[in-house]
């Protein structure tokens, strides 16, 4: 582990001189800053739309940041043959990678707080901003400790989209494991609802065909009823990443519990440790 | 010395590997079989792709052989606990350009589970030991080839190896840069270690290895001290000298196998001792005799002939 340790130092020196972090955090200020115009032509629900939009943006940048400098991390050693050195020593090939992947969300998790930080000064504008402005909205309250509980997540599902990154990067180009990386976000935050969907609201095939009076072709019906268990299949591989998004609760409430915050983070770690595992064993075969 | 388990050892050591997955697997190492025994110089040779980066990834457990065995002091290189052993330089090594060479030498070893005191005394140990005491707080943007090249070094032997593998050391340096590195490698030999160092430049080979092999095609073609390689007979004898007028000029070059006429000097091979010295008591009697000596095979001369290559007949001039 103290090897992991000093490789992880290493990656969090090499991760914060990358220029494409700073422009990442520089377009999340920006666009936060633009949840306050959004905000303003809300009519009234502003402060609703600022820690939303905010949270939202925290989510997305985060995931930019994982895909962009995560997808290329081990190409980079490779491709520059810097591993070279490191794997002829009297290293495991599972501590460079735990090493690679400590130091990035060491790298993350700080900017990822500047963000949040960023974001409570923005939210906390416009709370004050509501309580003293001349039609004074005495409701406009923000839950800080959940607010900042949903930001904490946030990097729990960054943890898990840093880990995939590992995994593709672990076995493809750095240009294939972005892309597998960001599309597996997307799909991520909807495979919850899409599978929910599926299971609760497609009702049996008999019912499907009496209710429609036997309009369905054949092969309408198959494909309908295939996308079921696809769904379902996706749904256990990909990561749910609703999970981690409390936004809606803390902001319209209802407020979430403890136990669904610890449950996601569980998930998180249980996740991301799945995926490092995973992308250790493919890296382990792999030859330079 | 040869009761003991060898530094290295491979058998019937091969590699193969596909470029594309349509493509046929093309064979890299051919049963490679090498000794290289404890407390040698040991010299690597063979042209480019000839196999020698290969085998050399494959003893640091940066490649799997496909067949065959290796071991470093008897241990299989597939365990990992052999690395322990081996300090390795790569070619051309490439470090982290933001660390400076004293944080960089800190990090390798780090790596080697040395405690922080003890890294503080070998950094300045071995910058010292590669001349890089100056620059030890410079960032490694900045380094040169040669200093990267004797970084190289010293971050190999950080954690004091008995074995120190070398990948073309001396590749791409200045005469100022190759004489330092050789120097490093004899004060590595002459502190216990034993060097194995890949290269195609032969008078390196030359000048500092015990023994040698000389791999083509991923196929060992031989192996030896040089006196074992080389064919000592004398191949011919070189005589020079100035001062003879046309006549005698044209009667002894009759007899040599090439001549050269080289600023007013005139410098002629001769494959017998009966024509070598003729033209040498010629140039003694009517003019200056300033060249007598005999030829041996070179090691680039065994290259070529074992490697089947054209040797390019350099010292041949006008006739």
């Amino acid at each position: 582990m103290g090897k992991a340790l000093h490789i992880a130092r290493n990656t969090f020196r090499e991760s914060i001189r990358d220029k494409i972090l700073y422009v990442i955090v520089f377009f999340a200020m920006v666009m936060m800053l633009a949840s306050l115009a959004i905000g303003w032509i809300s009519m009234g629900d502003q402060l609703q739309v600022v820690q939303d939009f905010s949270l939202a943006v925290l989510s997305f940048f985060g995931a930019l940041m994982a895909v962009f400098i995560g997808a290329g991390l081990i190409y980079k050693e490779i491709d520059k043959r810097t591993i070279y050195t490191i794997i002829s020593k009297p290293v495991q090939r599972w501590q460079f990678l735990l090493g690679k992947y400590l130091g990035l969300m060491l790298v993350l998790g700080l900017a990822m707080l500047g963000m949040l930080a960023a974001a409570f000064v923005f939210v906390a504008y416009v709370a004050w901003t509501a309580k003293n402005s001349p039609v004074a909205d005495w409701t406009a309250r923000v839950e800080w400790g959940w607010y900042a509980a949903a930001g904490l997540l946030l990097f729990f599902e960054t943890m898990v989209v840093v880990s995939l990154a590992m995994l593709f990067g672990s076995v493809t180009s750095p240009i294939l494991s972005a892309i597998f990386t960001f599309t597996t976000y997307l799909v991520g935050q909807v495979s919850a609802t899409v599978t929910y969907t599926f299971t609760t609201f497609v009702p049996a095939k008999e019912t499907v065909a009496h209710m429609t009076g036997e309009i369905l072709t054949d092969l309408t019906s198959r494909t309908y009823f295939l996308l079921k268990p696809v769904s379902i299949l996706i749904y256990y591989i990909l990561p749910d990443l609703q999970h981690f998004q409390l936004r809606n609760q803390v902001v319209l409430g209802p407020i979430p519990t403890l136990g669904q915050l610890f449950s996601a983070m569980a998930y998180g770690l249980g996740y991301s440790a799945a995926a490092l595992i995973l992308a250790m064993l493919f890296f382990d075969r792999k030859r330079f | 010395m040869t009761d003991e388990i060898p530094a290295i050892r491979t058998g019937a050591l091969a590699h193969s590997y596909q470029r594309n997955f349509w493509e046929r697997k093309r064979l890299a190492l051919d049963g490679l079989n090498l000794i290289v025994e404890r407390g040698e110089i040991y010299g690597f040779l063979g042209a480019n792709g000839a196999g020698k980066t290969t085998t050399i990834k494959i003893l640091v457990g940066l490649q799997t052989q496909t067949a065959g065995t290796a071991e470093i002091f008897g241990i299989p290189v597939a365990d990992g606990e052999c690395r322990r052993r081996i300090g390795f330089m790569p070619e051309n090594p490439y470090f982290y350009e933001y660390l400076t060479a004293r944080e960089s030498l800190d990090f390798y070893g780090a790596l080697c589970d040395l405690p922080a005191a003890e890294r503080r005394r070998r950094n300045d140990e071995l910058l010292g030991f590669v001349g890089l005491s100056q620059a030890a707080d410079t960032r490694l943007k900045e380094f040169s080839k040669g200093m990267r090249q004797r970084l190289g070094i010293a971050q190999a032997i950080v954690h004091r190896p008995p074995l120190v593998i070398l990948d073309e050391p001396m590749s791409g340096l200045d005469p100022v840069g190759r004489r330092q590195v050789r120097q490093a490698i004899l004060d590595l030999h002459a502190g216990g270690a034993t060097i194995f160092f890949s290269s195609h430049i032969l008078s390196d080979i030359e000048m500092i290895c015990h023994r040698a092999a000389l791999i083509d095609k991923g196929k060992l073609l031989a192996s030896g001290t040089l006196e074992e390689l080389l064919d000592t007979r004398e191949l011919e004898i070189e005589v020079g000298g100035t001062g003879l007028d046309a006549e005698r000029s044209a009667s002894v070059a009759a007899r040599a196998k090439r001549s050269l006429r080289r600023n007013g000097e005139t410098l002629l091979s001769f494959d017998n001792w009966d024509a070598a010295y003729f033209a040498a008591d010629m140039f003694r009697e009517h003019g200056r005799l300033t060249l007598l000596r005999t030829v041996k095979e070179s090691l680039e001369d065994y290259f070529m002939r074992s490697t089947g290559r054209i040797v390019a007949e350099t010292r041949t001039g006008g006739e």
